[in-house]
């Protein structure tokens, strides 16, 4: 066990760095500083799932795009024991669903700020559900092209499927702030609610829209044929 | 390439170098995505990019663009959003002091929603003689096409300048740049 103290936990976050560039692993391992204890890297996914079977980290930090099924592939295996974060160059709307519907805690852009990186971590290493801005952004449109789709033509609702859950005014709101910049103690200043009552907010957003996807599989699938 | 370009803009103190690689960065993902180029001189997005590196370079601030969707809007709107924008960027950069400045924009149900958030120091809406200067700099245009204007500040938290303007003219599109309402 590391004994390295950091200002939150009593300890250094351990963590489990994937990146198939060496450089990325080692920049990223300055970068993190003292609060975090690296136990282990992997520049695939195959390698990555197993360091982190053997680790038992408290947190995940993986690229996406990595040999051996990329970061996805790490997700779907580890997602129910450690939280894993999606670091990641790339900012399309598949990757960014994809992951948070096999259960990735947070997706953060590269070129994200070293103190917010940090930051973020240490909030998902608890749990909390963590976006870059711009994400948090696609996240808006995602839900308002759901709710569009939902109210044309009965294409709602299919194969006794239901029509995508809609955000709530509160959730929309959370989302809004976060997509401007906010974090999520200010999102709580402002709004009078407490910041776990802000994480709870992410939280049932990432669930809808997790829902909306196996929807929207479902649907695609009847449409397809496909029983 | 756009990892290189990342940890240039995540790890470099040189102001003008993280401003050319954000600006390669989009050039970059433009290109993969066969979109072609924009001008900054006509559109809206492009314009507050190059706002957004401009005045992050000469501040050695970071200026970041966040869009939902693709947002089109009209000329007369255009060029008033960006002049209050600018400012609204400036007075954050040159006083705030603030770790990163947030440009948000948004068109939904045809009125556009922009905001400029900073982490930056602060002031007491309405104490300062220059508060209400820069306010007044603001809300002109925008009260000019129709729009409104609100300016939020706390001292040691940061400050936030929201614009609302009804956006009925420009054939506004909204939600995933990939979608095409109606297909």
């Amino acid at each position: 066990m590391n004994d390295r103290v950091d200002d939150v936990g009593g300890r250094a976050l351990r963590v489990v760095v994937a990146d198939d560039h060496q450089i990325w692993r080692s920049g990223l391992r300055a970068d993190l500083g003292e609060g975090f204890a690296v136990v282990g890297e992997a520049e695939d996914a195959t390698g990555a799932i197993d360091v982190i079977r053997s680790e038992e980290p408290d947190l995940v930090i993986c690229d996406l795009n990595m040999p051996g099924g990329g970061g996805l592939a790490v997700v779907r295996a580890v997602a129910d024991t450690a939280p894993v974060v999606i670091l990641t160059v790339s900012e399309a709307e598949r990757d960014l669903l994809d992951t948070i519907a096999a259960g990735a805690v947070g997706y953060l852009l590269k070129s994200t700020r070293t103190d917010d990186l940090r930051a973020a971590l240490h909030q998902a290493a608890r749990g909390e559900p963590v976006f870059s801005p711009q994400l948090a952004a696609l996240l808006i449109g995602e839900f308002r092209r759901l709710a569009a789709a939902g109210d044309g033509a009965g294409r709602g609702t299919v194969g006794g499927g239901t029509a995508p859950a809609p955000l709530s005014p509160r959730e929309r709101e959370v989302l809004g702030l976060v997509a401007r910049g906010h974090t999520y103690r200010q999102v709580a200043d402002e709004l009078f609610i407490s910041p776990k009552t802000v994480e709870n907010h992410v939280r049932n957003t990432m669930a809808k829209l997790h829902l909306s996807r196996r929807n929207e599989l479902i649907r695609w699938a009847v449409d397809h044929g496909i029983e | 390439m756009l990892q290189t370009l990342a940890v240039i803009q995540r790890r470099s103190d040189d102001a003008d170098l993280v401003a050319l690689a954000a600006a390669q960065d989009r050039d970059l993902r433009r290109w993969i995505r066969g979109e072609a180029e924009r001008d900054p001189d006509t559109d809206l997005v492009e314009g507050l990019h190059a706002m957004a590196d401009r005045i992050g370079a000469g501040h050695g601030v970071a200026v970041d663009i966040v869009t939902v969707g693709s947002p089109e809007v009209d000329p007369v709107h255009r060029d008033a959003l960006l002049g209050a924008v600018t400012e609204a960027v400036t007075n954050a950069a040159k006083h705030g002091a603030p770790g990163a400045v947030t440009v948000f924009l948004d068109v939904d149900h045809d009125v556009l929603v922009c905001s400029v958030s900073d982490d930056g120091c602060g002031f007491e809406p309405g104490h300062t003689a220059t508060g209400l200067g820069m306010e007044n700099s603001m809300r002109v245009p925008i009260e000019a096409i129709g729009g409104r204007l609100e300016i939020r500040s706390r001292p040691g938290v940061g400050t936030e300048v929201e614009m609302r303007i009804p956006c009925t003219t420009g054939g506004a599109t909204s939600g995933m740049s990939a979608w095409e309402p109606g297909s």
